[in-house]
């Protein structure tokens, strides 16, 4: 036990005051490295900033307040109004119902395609978007009938297709 | 510059102040960073990860105790945070059978401060840490066990091991010299 303690007494005044020899570029590394630091911080600040910005600017198109449930439905209906597909809008508006955190079954998010024309047909006035999808999954747009159709309503309408 | 100017500096971020605490300390704590660190790369990137801290956090610095004694604790926590707390519970360093206490108080006078950090280097981790902890630093075993994580009995006996492997170093060494 004596040498022991001798032994650590020992080390202990032996290494106290010793001094190490230090890489002469380490201040200019640390330097670098806080800044780095730094920079890495306002870049995160500024992401979650930017995210939160984003969170409002799709709070304010889908008129979200709160107090309204109809959120979600007002974006369906932004999106089907521009003529999206309606599994993409389907799709886009999946994060934005779990954020709203929206559980209810009449504004729930569809997950399949065949939900979303399920939901879709059941609003009498998303049912012509509802059809035309359908179409357009069931019987793809062909060049020779796009021109048959041009051609029979020019026929019916001539003003619409003259030059003049 | 007194210590009282360098560390106003410093909260001011003034990089001559910064720089001339670190040319100031850098030395001394770099040999704290060497008896934690196996390798001499492994202490020269927990300097730098302290003096980060250090500069960091010099704001926080109540002027009741010494700075050398503050910074010295940053050293030493950030060299605790790259080990794992539970690596070396069941080190075994291989010198269970070896007795204790056969050296001469005498021998010590003959090591230099670059062997004893050669030695304390050739431990395995656990015992090196809890050595440092205890022997040097000063802390006591149950002080130990709430950093490490560990039992108290447990950085006893790794203490107890660290020494005797000390002491069979160090004979070692005697017998090459002589």
């Amino acid at each position: 036990m004596k040498h022991s303690l001798s032994l650590d007494q020992f080390f202990r005044s032996t290494l106290r005051n010793y001094e190490s020899p230090v890489a002469d570029d380490l201040f200019d590394r640390i330097m670098a490295e806080r800044r780095k630091q730094r920079a890495g911080f306002w870049y995160r600040t500024g992401g979650k900033m930017a995210s939160f910005s984003l969170l409002l600017l799709l709070a304010g198109i889908s008129g979200y307040s709160p107090a309204s449930k109809k959120s979600v439905n007002n974006l369906q209906n932004i999106f089907a109004s521009s003529y999206l597909p309606v599994e993409t809008a389907a799709t886009a508006l999946r994060p934005v119902a779990s954020i709203f955190g929206n559980k209810s079954s009449q504004n729930s998010v569809p997950e399949t395609t065949s939900e979303a024309l399920t939901l879709n047909s059941s609003d009498p006035t998303n049912q012509a978007e509802h059809l035309d999808v359908q179409q357009l999954e069931n019987k793809p747009v062909k060049p020779a009938s796009m021109a048959r159709e041009i051609s029979t309503l020019s026929k019916e309408y001539p003003v619409l297709t003259s030059n003049k | 510059m007194t210590e009282q100017q360098l560390i106003q500096g410093c909260q001011r971020e003034n990089r001559s102040c910064q720089k001339e605490l670190f040319s100031r300390y850098s030395g001394k704590l770099m040999t704290v960073c060497r008896r934690y660190a196996r390798r001499s790369f492994e202490a020269e990137d927990i300097l730098q990860d302290a003096f980060v801290r250090i500069f960091s956090n010099i704001h926080q610095f109540e002027q009741r105790g010494s700075l050398e004694g503050w910074m010295r604790r940053i050293v030493a926590n950030t060299a605790l945070k790259r080990y794992d707390k539970l690596s070396f519970k069941n080190e075994s360093g291989g010198l269970d059978d070896v007795d204790e206490g056969s050296v001469e108080p005498d021998v010590y006078s003959t090591l230099q401060e670059e062997t004893l950090l050669k030695l304390i280097a050739a431990l395995p981790d656990g015992y090196r840490i809890v050595f440092n902890l205890a022997a040097i630093e000063g802390f006591s075993h149950k002080e130990i066990g709430a950093l490490l994580g560990i039992e108290e009995s447990a950085s006893r006996s790794q203490l107890t091991k660290a020494r005797r492997k000390l002491q069979h170093q160090i004979l070692a060494t005697e017998k090459i010299n002589v």
